[in-house]
């Protein structure tokens, strides 16, 4: 999955989720528990929602790999693009 | 494993005895005498269907009758009777039962087996614990209960007392009431159909009010469950056991070394070593123990150092010492010029440490003090003997005054005391005593009392190894193993050739002699002459168990021809009678001479209670003869392979004597190691000999080996007595910023970890978790919930690392499975700064499964209903909420898998 694609997905998924999220300025490396108000919930809904995006299946010990936007890129980086 | 119900049990608020009677001296008279005797606050009911009372007393026809559902019933009714009471009991709303009745099939009678199992069943669908049967009852002095047919009326106190021989319980109770001990609870098991060993561990180890916890075994049930619940006892209070049958029993007939010689004691003597279970000789010695261990001294070693105003009794203390394999410290160059300083030119000039008849109070401060610094002692017995010229109680005085002068930052020295003599010295040990200091009127008792130290603290060290159930750089060739083994049960064998044997080692990396199949005379002569030096012959059959004994084994054979000769030979004489198409075969290896070589044994059987156990020990033909061997139960780690080693009189010669070197200690133990985890991998194997290993400075090496094998009846694992560390449950995480985490089982060492991790958590996070403020972490919770049994609880921590070092934790998720399996509670905490990065929706999701595949029915938990962030995870996970009707501000959480 192309980059672009992941960002798109995933900054779409935050809006929706943590509608305060500065999505527009966020920082690729840091969490994003550390940038906005972001608690477990979020995170499984995040991951939740993630999955039914991407049509990836997503183990849950990859969910602390997927808690920054540059995980998230790590992640899907070799996920063949959604249909 | 179930303590279920035992608060009906240990703390009834009503007793029903059903059998009460009118003729005098039954059982049923005594105990009812015997329970309104002892002043039970509570409801007392009881049933007799031909007298409206007894005593005064009135009686109900039946069980339907009661007013009130009892907590408890006593039963001494005919063993007819007893599957129906129970099931009247347990539709009446009874949830305990103490059976005292006898006829359940003890010696074996088919009608009593049939009771019992009636009894069981009827008790089954109300969850009704069952206390017996032929038992003597139980007796809980702390809400005075007496509901036992014992004579006299226990006193309260805080010690656990659990028999299976209610005659014993009686005696105890005598012995100690006129002693003025004490008790929580006295409980006769008598036939443990239900309630055993096992759960009276798990319920005693969680009883506050209970400081240690006795017990006399004449067996166990359910070896796994009782090691458990031990282990988990042990790391809170001191168990001590008495164990009956020492001697008995233990010559059983088998076929190999390792069966012969691992006597039915002997394995309960390694399980109890590995549970953190100190053993005693006597009823005496075991209440020395209690008393000497309910003292805490810092005794970190066995060398002791010996301080006397009189010679004889120093060499007295010695003598014992040495006879136990405690050591005499010896004291430093530095500590003996400090002596020399402060003591007449008369006195010993070593340990034990004579400070002359005329001691005065200083003497023994001085001495005291030069001796508690020195880094080579471990702990010093101070003795005194009555005399005319220094006062024995200033004395004593003078050695309170020091210690306490030493302050709580002196280097840790344990202290124990013995004054020796009635009157006065008599208050000089209760001084010591009231101080926390042991005191014993005579030197060998004194002794005794440290080796117990000695050999408690050693097993508290002993419980806390867990071994992983797949060592650390190991890897073994299964595959090999499973071939070999199916390949020896389709041809419906059970012992395996010893080239097999040594074929399944080596797939375990243990080394091996070369050993080649010959099938002829000539064969065998033709692979002798094609290796360098004299030869071994062997006889290969599975016939014969001890083949040197028969004649079946030729060593140091110089020549190919004497090969031949001799293969022809054993040909003929073994040939006799067997069947001709399968001519006999032989195995040829070099002979190994290695001139200052060690023989030793290494092996495996089946105990009967306690599943596998190895054996380490002197080795070669003699073995059984010489029987110097240690016995432990895998698995095994390193740590507790060296402890093997270092427990049989071969470990001395194994260290190097007389300009004999000392050889590689870790090479044996990892042999140790190896052969643990083959019997812990392969359920087939039931009979394992590696004798002789030969052992040098160049390594250990198999000479022979032997094995049997018996068609498994379940997974490995299953038949060990320890559940070993799950290392398949470690996985890796990884965090976005490369750090990475390890997400593994709980293990007791994380207990210091554990507490710092409490210790992090804030004031908030520790109500929500705790559901009320806690501001220490108690160490008997931390114990329990860092030594699990893998059986029926897991906890998941999240470690840095590798996680193989004690590193900090930054998160737990627990399950606790009911005996039954149906239903788990959980919890979770994680550290601060964790949340917002997945690990917590990782751990539950990580447990939820894992309950799964335990085939758990249902998970709950309790959440404060402020815990709004818990509560929405729940919510997510999908589980359902209900508020708890009895307790505002909580809820509970269920999810059904």
């Amino acid at each position: 999955m192309r980059e672009a694609d992941i960002d798109r997905i995933v900054l779409d998924l935050l809006r929706q989720i943590a509608p305060e999220a500065p999505v527009d300025s966020l920082q690729p490396h840091v969490p994003f528990r550390n940038q906005f108000e972001f608690d477990s919930v979020d995170f499984l809904n995040f991951v939740l929602k993630l999955e039914k995006a991407t049509g990836a299946g997503i183990s849950e010990l990859d969910y602390p790999g997927l808690s920054s936007l540059d995980g998230c890129r790590a992640f899907f980086k070799d996920s063949p693009v959604r249909t | 494993m179930s303590v279920r119900n035992f608060k009906q049990l240990f703390n009834p608020s009503s007793v029903v005895l059903i059998g009460a009677s009118t003729k005098p001296n039954s059982v049923g008279a005594v105990a009812m005498r015997n329970i309104y005797a002892a002043g039970f606050q509570g409801d007392i009911y009881l049933v007799n269907k031909r007298h409206a009372s007894i005593d005064g007393h009135a009686c109900f026809a039946d069980v339907a009758s009661l007013p009130t559902a009892p907590d408890l019933a006593v039963i001494a009714t005919p063993p007819d009777s007893v599957p129906e009471l129970i099931a009247q009991l347990g539709a009446r709303g009874a949830r305990a039962a103490v059976v005292i009745t006898a006829g359940f099939g003890e010696g074996g009678s088919a009608r009593g087996k049939e009771l019992c199992d009636a009894m069981l069943a009827a008790a089954r669908p109300h969850l009704l614990r069952i206390v017996g049967p032929n038992c003597f009852g139980l007796m809980l002095p702390s809400v005075d209960l007496n509901a036992s047919f014992i004579h006299i009326q226990p006193l309260p106190g805080r010690l656990a007392f659990v028999a299976q021989s209610g005659a014993l319980l009686s005696t105890v109770v005598d012995w100690a009431t006129h002693r003025r001990i004490g008790f929580s609870h006295l409980v006769s098991l008598g036939d443990m159909a239900d309630v055993d060993f096992g759960d009276m561990l798990d319920y005693l180890a969680a009883d506050g009010h209970t400081r240690a916890i006795l017990l006399y075994i004449e067996s166990i049930t359910h070896a796994r469950k009782f090691m458990s619940a031990a282990r988990a006892a042990a790391r809170l209070k001191p168990v001590i056991v008495v164990k009956a049958g020492r001697y008995g029993e233990s010559a059983k007939a088998a076929a190999s070394h390792t069966g012969a010689m691992a006597g039915s004691d002997a394995v309960y003597e390694a399980a109890f070593s590995r549970a953190g279970i100190l053993r005693v000789n006597d009823l005496e010695a075991l209440f020395d123990a209690v008393s000497t261990l309910g003292m805490l001294q810092p005794v970190t070693g066995d060398r002791l150092a010996i301080v006397t105003n009189g010679g004889g009794i120093g060499v007295m203390a010695t003598d014992t010492l040495i006879y136990k394999q405690g050591r005499l410290a010896r004291p430093s160059e530095a500590t003996m010029d400090r002596l020399n300083t402060v003591l007449p030119p008369t006195w010993s000039h070593g340990n034990p440490v004579d400070i002359i008849g005329d001691a005065s109070p200083q003497r023994y401060a001085d001495v005291l003090t030069a001796i508690m610094d020195d880094p080579g002692v471990d702990a010093v017995l101070v003795m005194n003997c009555p005399t005319a010229i220094a006062s024995g109680m200033e004395a004593a005085q003078k050695v309170l005054d020091t210690i306490k002068q030493r302050g709580a930052y002196a280097r840790p020295c344990g202290l124990l005391s013995c004054w020796i003599g009635d009157g006065p010295a008599e208050g000089a040990r209760q001084m010591f005593r009231e101080q926390g200091i042991p005191s014993y009127e005579s030197p060998s008792k004194a002794v005794r009392g440290f080796m117990q130290m000695v050999r408690y603290r050693h097993s508290q060290t002993m419980l806390m190894e867990v071994p992983a159930d797949i060592p650390e750089a190991f890897s073994p060739d299964r595959m090999e193993v499973r071939r070999i083994i199916d390949t020896v049960l389709a041809q419906q064998r059970s012992w395996l050739l010893e080239t097999e044997a040594k074929a399944v080692l080596a797939a375990y990396g243990v080394k091996t002699v070369p050993t080649t199949t010959a099938e002829t005379p000539e064969a065998a002569a033709r692979i002798a002459a094609e290796m360098a030096g004299p030869a071994v012959l062997k006889v290969l059959s599975t016939a014969i168990l001890h083949k040197s004994d028969a004649g079946g084994v030729a060593l140091n054979l110089q020549t190919a021809e004497a090969v031949m000769e001799r293969a022809a030979w054993m040909r003929e004489h073994f040939q006799q009678g067997s069947d001709a198409s399968d001519p006999l075969k032989f195995s040829v290896q070099p002979m190994i001479q290695r001139p200052h070589a060690h023989e030793l044994i290494v092996g495996m059987s089946v105990d009967p209670q306690f599943g596998p156990v190895l054996l380490f020990g002197h080795g070669g033909t003699a073995t059984e003869i010489i029987l110097d061997r240690s016995l432990a139960l895998p698995p095994l780690n390193m740590n507790l392979a060296r402890e093997m080693i270092t427990g049989t009189r071969i470990f001395r010669l194994l260290a190097g004597y007389r300009g004999v070197p000392g050889v590689d200690l870790q090479d044996i133990a990892a042999t140790l190691v190896k052969v643990s985890q083959l019997v812990c991998d392969v359920a087939e194997i039931v009979e394992l000999d590696i004798n002789p290993l030969l052992c040098d400075p160049q390594g250990v090496l198999a000479l022979d080996a032997r094995m049997r094998l018996q068609p498994a009846d379940g997974p490995a694992g299953r038949r060990l007595a320890i559940c070993p560390y799950p290392t398949d449950m470690e996985q890796n995480v990884s965090l976005p910023d490369g750090q990475r985490l390890l997400m593994r089982p709980i293990r007791p060492e994380d207990e210091p970890a554990f507490q710092r991790f409490f210790a992090n958590l804030s004031p908030e996070d520790i109500r929500l978790r705790f559901l009320h403020p806690m501001k220490l972490l108690p160490k008997t919770l931390a114990a329990r919930l860092t030594q699990i049994d893998y059986d029926r609880e897991m906890a998941l921590v999240l470690t840095d690392g590798d996680g193989r070092q004690c590193t900090d934790l930054h998160g737990v998720v627990r399950i606790s499975a009911d005996p039954d399996n149906e239903e788990a509670e959980f919890a979770i905490m994680l550290g601060r700064g964790r949340t917002g990065l997945g690990l917590g929706p990782m751990l539950m999701r990580r447990i939820i499964d894992y309950a799964r595949e335990r085939g758990i029915g249902r998970i709950f938990g309790e959440v404060l209903d402020d815990n709004r962030s818990m509560l929405a995870l729940c919510k997510a996970l999908g589980f359902e909420r209900r508020r708890d009707p009895d307790d505002p501000g909580v809820s509970n959480v269920s999810l059904q898998l």
